[in-house]
């Protein structure tokens, strides 16, 4: 990649404005641009950094951060640094100290949070293209105990402080331009996840008041209310409502003075004033959505709408927790219970969409709703748009690459509606939340953790081994895919079998305590096989806890190739011990006609057969030739069963079977020469010996007299075969036309069923017909005498 | 019908019906001779997985012995001998272990399963691809091993064969 761009940085990033690939299509071009930056230093034991680390603004031009006791922001502008490409040996950056002070210079230092407040430390918005900050600073939570403690809060749980302040302040300079303050109420300021910012439009949610500030930062440098919304909806709904209230008071009291009125409604006249009777503002508008979209549908209104007033409560007693704009007029709140601290993911809550526009609610939704997850899937950038202080930075996605694999702690693949619930926690959006700074890359540099907060850092994208596991054998062929995904459930290609299967099937290979572990420095070379003969890896036999680490250890060589349509894996030891299998890609790779790309596939369930056939037919020996050779004790097989066993177990082999085998080793031939097994085997073939053979039990004597009499049955058989394919004369009166398919057929008989008579006529018109040698047809006749058989 | 509980060597428990059991002809006994009210039979010669893949045998065959309504007795065979395939395709070490089982617990449909599986490695191989196959030496002296070959020439033509080649 770097050889073909220029090595000059100013031209790379001309090219990037220039022929970058158009908005949209993909994030790395960014991502390029840096991941070509190579530090080129290490510093080590800086110094203790005292000040709160807050936020890098835009690509690290400013460093904000805020000093020990929380009251002055402090602004270090950045020096620069050196760049050098990889191969770039001219660009020679001046040797500097490693010092912070030496890349990082104060810009200025203001003192921004007055009296008992303090700024918070990670609260801090960027707006107006990086022309200003947004600071909080709030006081402690106020006690229960305390005067201004709002009492009528419908949230329980909450802190309470007694006053937030938001600050506007030039980046530039460093001025304080306005102040914005909001008192008795808590605003969830950490990670700025209680306010948003739209452009210019900042919205600050109030727990306790249930209201949502709007306010415009103009460039001017001022902060403007423009609209409140939460217990009302709009700004003359507070005086029609106290309007309403003074004339209900009105009436009740008229009502109580004119006549003795019934003891009942004194007592709601009474509990009028308390207020908890109406519902109010937004709560207002989810229930008439909610009632209307209920009513409106035509099926059973009824029961729909019995349905709702069933969970009226529920839904009038809903509480905002977060709010997202989504565009200017819109907002995404999310509301939830009461008693909640904060939404939670696994919890339910609900997703409403309002517009302050018109004041209604167009919107509502569960977090486990399918319509609404497939909208954020597919407008994606539409719901994180303007969480961005960065344009491009919209491509950057929240969501994690591997929300559809199961949590490694629980066995237990995550349901539909976990995955649903996952993926729509990432709404509402937090404002400026992810961080587009080089500086927090971590593949870049590496710094301490415990000083920034992990909500700044860099997400990076990782890219997590997916494991396979045969569902038919679990224990049996288990095999991770680092980089290429093979789903086994139906496919995989010839070259992913090779390089995979074969190499996991063979670490995963465990007999006992015998185990081929790939040998580590063979590992690093096998970096770059050559690509014509396949690879090659070496292995050795696993250490086990007793040996001495200084024995030797045999390695063996194991190479594959995929060759003429088959596998061959082959293994040799050191001292040239070979043992190879070839495995026909036809026996377990299938093309699937159905499929548009004919690629050839593996099915899942021939793995464990495979898995077999490789163990037995290829590891099991190099095993045995590898503990020879370090003289340990072979794994247990055959050799360790008691004679009986093996008796039973070669009582089903056959006699060619069986005299090959008792050439194998001494203790074989005493055990494959027994007349148990081979008296059965000659009495079938041969019929029952008289006892004029003289055989006798002990001596191998049955096997010796199977011998003999194959080998003389043999050569009998050579014998005639040959007389059979002797010349012969031609028959008299054959034409070049005339087939005849035996030669004891009559001349020019051709069809009919002549080759049915039965055998006395045969022999007859056999001696007419077939030459000088007369009986020579009778040779030939072996292999069809049971047909005659049958038929006489 | 009665459950009682296997114990292997290594204390595991499985729990198995009588029936299934007492394919074994060594658990048989022990039950009989044992008292009537015990329910454990320690197993002192076979490891868990072993005695695990034991069962799964004895109770697919108890199970298919008594479908005898629903099924014809071909049809049972076939299916047997089907299921039988697939449950002895294991690894050399699993085989050997599961034939000592076998035979330790006398189950004589399983042994003789077993043996056949046995047979299998061993059938089509030349003398050398035993001895590499199963880590034997040739520990025959020269005019012995001489003799032996002569006398089963026969049956190593196609070794012969291929040496030619």
């Amino acid at each position: 990649m770097l050889a073909k761009q220029p090595l000059n940085l100013l031209h790379r990033l001309r090219n990037r404005q220039l022929y970058s690939f158009a908005t949209g299509t993909s994030v790395s071009s960014v991502r390029r641009y840096y991941e070509s930056l190579g530090p080129q230093a290490v510093a080590t034991d800086t110094e203790t950094f005292k000040d709160h680390f807050c936020k890098f603004v835009g690509q690290g031009e400013f460093l904000v951060c805020f000093d020990a006791l929380l009251h002055d922001l402090v602004v270090y502008r950045c020096l620069g640094y050196g760049v050098s490409l990889p191969g770039d040996s001219e660009s020679q950056a001046p040797s500097r100290e490693l010092r912070f002070d030496s890349f990082f210079q104060v810009h200025y230092r203001r003192l921004v949070a007055h009296g008992a407040e303090s700024l918070i430390k990670d609260f801090c918005l960027v707006a107006h293209g990086e022309q200003y900050l947004i600071l909080a600073s709030s006081t402690v939570p106020l006690s229960s105990t305390d005067a201004a403690y709002p009492r009528d809060s419908v949230v329980q749980n909450v802190p309470v402080y007694a006053s937030t302040t938001f600050h506007l302040v030039r980046l530039e300079d460093g001025t304080v331009c306005d102040r914005y303050s909001i008192s008795n109420d808590c605003i969830h300021l950490s990670n700025n996840s209680g306010v948003y910012l739209h452009d210019d439009l900042l919205a600050i949610l109030t727990i306790h008041g249930q209201a949502v500030h709007l306010l415009q930062v103009l460039p001017g440098g001022r902060m403007v209310k423009v609209q409140q919304f939460g217990r009302h909806c709009w700004d003359d709904d507070e005086l029609n409502l106290s309007e309403q209230a003074h004339a209900e008071q009105l009436w009740r009291s008229s009502q109580a003075r004119s006549a003795a009125a019934p003891e009942q409604e004194v007592h709601s006249a009474a509990a009028a004033p308390e207020g908890s009777a109406l519902v109010e503002g937004i709560t207002q508008r989810i229930l008439a959505f909610l009632f209307l979209e209920r009513y409106r549908d035509g099926r059973a209104p009824s029961d729909a709408l019995r349905r709702f007033f069933y969970s009226f409560e529920a839904y009038a007693t809903l509480v905002i927790w977060k709010v997202q704009f989504l565009d200017r007029s819109r907002l995404l709140l999310s509301m939830g219970l009461r008693n909640a601290t904060q939404v939670r993911s696994n919890s339910a809550y609900f997703l409403v969409v309002y517009d302050r526009d018109s004041g209604q609610v167009v919107g509502f939704y569960d977090n486990k709703n399918e319509a609404l997850l497939g909208l954020y899937l597919k407008h994606t950038p539409y719901f994180h748009a303007a969480c961005m202080s960065q344009p491009w930075a919209r491509f950057l996605t929240p969501c994690p690459a591997s929300l559809h694999l199961p949590d490694p702690q629980s066995p237990q693949p995550w349901s539909q509606s976990q995955v649903v619930r996952r993926i729509l926690a990432n709404v509402p959006a937090t404002a400026q939340a992810l961080c587009t700074s080089p500086f927090l890359d971590a593949n870049l540099f590496s710094y301490d953790d415990k000083l920034i907060s992990a909500t700044l850092k860099m997400r990076g994208y990782t890219e997590q081994p997916l494991k396979f596991v045969s569902r038919a054998h679990p224990a049996a062929s288990r095999f991770k895919s680092s980089s290429i995904p093979i789903r086994l459930d139906d496919d995989c290609t010839l070259e992913q079998l090779q390089s995979q299967i074969v190499q996991e099937l063979l670490k995963a290979n465990n007999l006992g305590d015998f185990t081929l572990s790939l040998n580590k420095k063979e590992e690093s070379n096998d970096a770059a096989p050559p690509p014509t003969i396949g690879s090659e890896l070496q292995y050795v036999l696993r250490t086990l806890p007793g040996d001495e680490p200084s024995a030797m250890r045999a390695p063996c060589t194991v190479k594959y190739v995929t060759f003429g349509g088959s596998l061959v894996v082959w293994g040799s030891t050191a001292s040239g011990r070979m043992s190879h299998i070839s495995i026909a890609a036809v026996d377990y790779i299938h093309s699937q006609p159905g499929k548009s790309g004919s690629e050839p596939r593996l099915s899942a369930r021939d793995l464990s057969g495979l898995y077999m056939r490789l163990k037995d037919g290829f590891i099991h020996p190099i095993l045995i030739a590898l503990c020879a050779e370090e003289g340990r004790q072979p794994p247990p097989s055959l050799q360790l069963l008691p004679t009986e066993l093996k008796l039973l177990c070669l009582r089903h082999l056959q006699a060619r079977d069986l005299a090959a085998l008792a050439c194998a080793s001494r203790d074989l031939r005493h055990v494959a020469s027994s007349e148990v097994l081979w008296e059965p085997l000659l009495v079938a073939e041969f019929g029952a010996p008289s006892p004029a053979d003289g055989l006798l039990p002990g001596t191998g004597a049955f096997m010796h007299a199977f011998g003999a009499r194959w080998t003389e049955r043999e050569r009998r058989r050579r014998q005639r075969r040959r007389m059979a394919h002797e010349p012969r004369l031609p028959y008299p009166g054959t034409g070049p036309h005339l087939v005849v398919p035996h030669s004891y057929f009559p001349a020019g008989a051709v069809g009919g069923d002549f080759d049915r008579l039965p055998h006395p006529f045969l022999g007859f018109s056999g001696t007419r017909g077939s030459g000088p040698f007369g009986g020579a047809g009778f040779g030939l006749a072996a292999p069809r005498r049971p047909r005659w058989k049958n038929l006489s | 019908m009665r459950s009682i509980i296997l114990r292997s060597c290594d204390g595991a428990d499985h729990v198995v019906a009588q029936e299934a059991a007492c394919l074994s002809k060594t658990v048989q006994s022990l039950l009989e001779e044992l008292e009537e009210s015990t329910l454990v039979v320690p197993l002192p010669n076979v490891c868990d997985c072993t005695l695990r893949k034991v069962l799964q045998y004895c109770t697919q065959h108890t199970a298919l012995q008594r479908r005898v309504t629903d099924i014809s007795d071909e049809l049972r065979t076939r299916e047997m001998e089907a299921w039988d395939k697939r449950y002895i395709m294991v690894s050399t070490d699993e085989l050997y272990h599961l034939v000592m089982a076998a035979h330790y617990l006398n189950v004589p449909g399983l042994l003789e399963l077993c043996c056949e599986g046995i047979a299998n490695l061993i059938r089509g191989k030349s003398p050398e691809h035993v001895r590499q196959c199963f880590g034997l030496v040739k520990n025959f002296e020269a005019p012995e091993e001489e003799n032996i070959r002569r006398t089963n020439l026969w049956a190593l033509v196609d070794e012969k064969e291929q040496a030619k080649k």
